[in-house]
């Protein structure tokens, strides 16, 4: 016969298990292109597209928490988690969408991870990181303290945090990335139209930019540091108004500033390149070459 | 007429709303003292610049909305505005606002000229160049705007509010040294792109808070 605590720690374990959780099973139809929206506060976000006209949705709600629904047809749908008392549960989702689908996610706490969703994705996330994969044609994320991490081959790409890091990794036709306090990482092997934008965080931008393209860097007080792959083409337009600017890209040096205070710095590595604007308030301005990135073919 | 003297009367003479006399002594001034009269310079230059760009944020009722995206993508300016325009918090706003009205009251301002001898430093009344001002009165009413529609809706949930407040504490420092920045340099561009800079975060900020505040 089996002792009782054997017996006590078995049932002890039934209890621990995903038997306290309602499990999610659910799938409908919709179309390729449809919109669908997911709703969960706290827990995981996991989306996947693949190449069916359906949704698919699998996990799990704790038990008591909260509600899970899904629902629609045709070019619209939605699912989520309704909290049953004031703390969110933490729900585990995992929903597979069409691929070319308009996906639209809103969350405070979760973790938020989307791959394979070509068409559009929009993120609101108050605290959760946030990592896409792409390509993806129109992307945005929004988040306070979120931090950000997309890859791929991107169109449109919109990336705001204010206390998180926002690292962007791949290439894009026109680009923002922002944050308050949060670094700011941009590598690109291509980068058409770019801004990238800093209070107090540091901006790292190795990039190959188009040649017709524009990038604009500002930060107030954060580190600004350019780098350009070899073979890359870009005229540069820097100025701090405390800080200091180093080129290691040419023999330019800096000189005052337009208001006859800071430094500011004028120069290229060929006329045609790509214009890009650095303006900091009390940030350093470094410019330097990029090794290992190779230059975009635009 | 001293420098100091000439300090506080340029932006009347430039307006011409000074009297014949001090009207005359500027022009004296200007005459014999190459550093005022480069200043004199930049400043008409500052304002021609001024007037050739249109307005980027109209005054918005109540659609902040219209304001953030005309103040995004429209084309170079001479202040460098290039994104998103910022606004202030209910919370934060009567604090924001009691410092910008503290900074533009009066500043400590030290002016190196003359082949870098410095000037006396002086207090004086400063104010920023009028089409900076006129843009950051733009980005204030936005923001009061946005604040009030947010208070009415009571659109923030705690988690988002907590957060604000702490980030647009780092902004609201980056727009009072931007600002006092402008105020002791009103011909530097770069000081006036700066503190427009700061004022887009933070509407952008507010404009996000209220994305993602509402439940749906």
């Amino acid at each position: 016969m089996r002792s009782p605590s054997l017996l006590l720690g078995a049932v002890l374990a039934a209890l621990a298990t995903p038997a306290a959780a309602q499990q999610v099973n659910r799938g409908f139809p919709l179309d390729r292109d449809a919109a669908f929206r997911i709703l969960n506060l706290a827990g995981s976000i996991t989306v996947r597209g693949w190449d069916r006209d359906s949704v698919a949705i699998t996990g799990n709600v704790p038990a008591g928490e909260g509600v899970f629904y899904a629902g629609g047809r045709g070019g619209g749908a939605k699912m989520g988690v309704e909290p049953r008392g004031a703390t969110p549960p933490r729900a585990e989702l995992h929903v597979m969408v069409p691929r070319n689908a308009r996906v639209w996610i809103k969350t405070d706490e979760a973790t938020v991870d989307v791959a394979g969703v070509a068409g559009q994705v929009d993120v609101y996330s108050v605290g959760g990181r946030v990592q896409v994969a792409g390509p993806v044609r129109t992307l945005s994320v929004e988040t306070m303290d979120g931090v950000v991490t997309v890859e791929g081959e991107m169109t449109w790409v919109r990336l705001k945090s204010a206390g998180g890091a926002v690292r962007f990794l791949g290439s894009a036709d026109d680009l923002v990335a922002s944050s308050v306090s949060g670094a700011v990482a941009v590598d690109a092997r291509r980068l058409g139209r770019a801004r990238i934008e800093t209070v107090t965080g540091n901006v790292r931008l190795a990039a190959a930019p188009e040649r017709s393209g524009t990038i604009s860097v500002e930060t107030h007080a954060g580190l600004a540091e350019i780098l350009l792959p070899p073979g890359a083409a870009a005229i540069f337009e820097l100025s701090t108004l405390g800080g200091t600017i180093t080129n290691r890209l040419t023999s330019a040096k800096p000189g005052p500033g337009p208001g006859g205070r800071g430094q500011a710095s004028s120069f290229g590595t060929d006329v045609s390149g790509a214009l890009v604007t650095v303006r900091t308030f009390k940030g350093d301005i470094i410019v330097g070459r990029a090794e290992g990135l190779a230059a975009g073919t635009k | 007429m001293t420098c100091a003297e000439l300090d506080a009367r340029l932006d009347g003479y430039l307006d011409g709303d000074l009297p014949p006399a001090e009207h005359v002594a500027v022009e004296k001034h200007l005459a014999t003292c190459s550093a005022c009269a480069a200043l004199h310079t930049d400043l008409v230059a500052l304002r021609e610049r001024a007037r050739a760009v249109p307005r980027e944020v109209a005054p918005p009722p109540a659609v902040w909305a219209a304001v953030s995206n005309a103040t995004l993508d429209h084309g170079p300016t001479l202040f460098a505005v290039r994104s998103s325009p910022v606004r202030f918090t209910p919370w934060g706003l009567a604090a924001a606002a009691a410092l910008l009205v503290a900074l533009s009251s009066a500043v400590t301002v030290g002016v190196l000229r003359n082949g870098g001898e410095q000037r006396t430093a002086h207090i004086e009344q400063r104010t920023l160049d009028p089409r900076l001002a006129a843009l950051e009165a733009d980005y204030q009413r936005a923001t009061t705007e946005l604040v009030r529609a947010l208070e009415a809706e009571g659109a923030l949930t705690p988690s988002v509010r907590l957060a604000l407040d702490r980030h647009l504490a780092v902004v609201d420092g980056a727009i009072a040294e931007a600002r006092a920045s402008a105020l002791q340099h009103p011909a530097d561009p770069d000081a006036g792109g700066m503190l427009l800079a700061a004022y887009r975060q933070k509407l952008d900020l507010l404009e996000r808070a209220t994305r993602l505040g509402s439940e749906t």
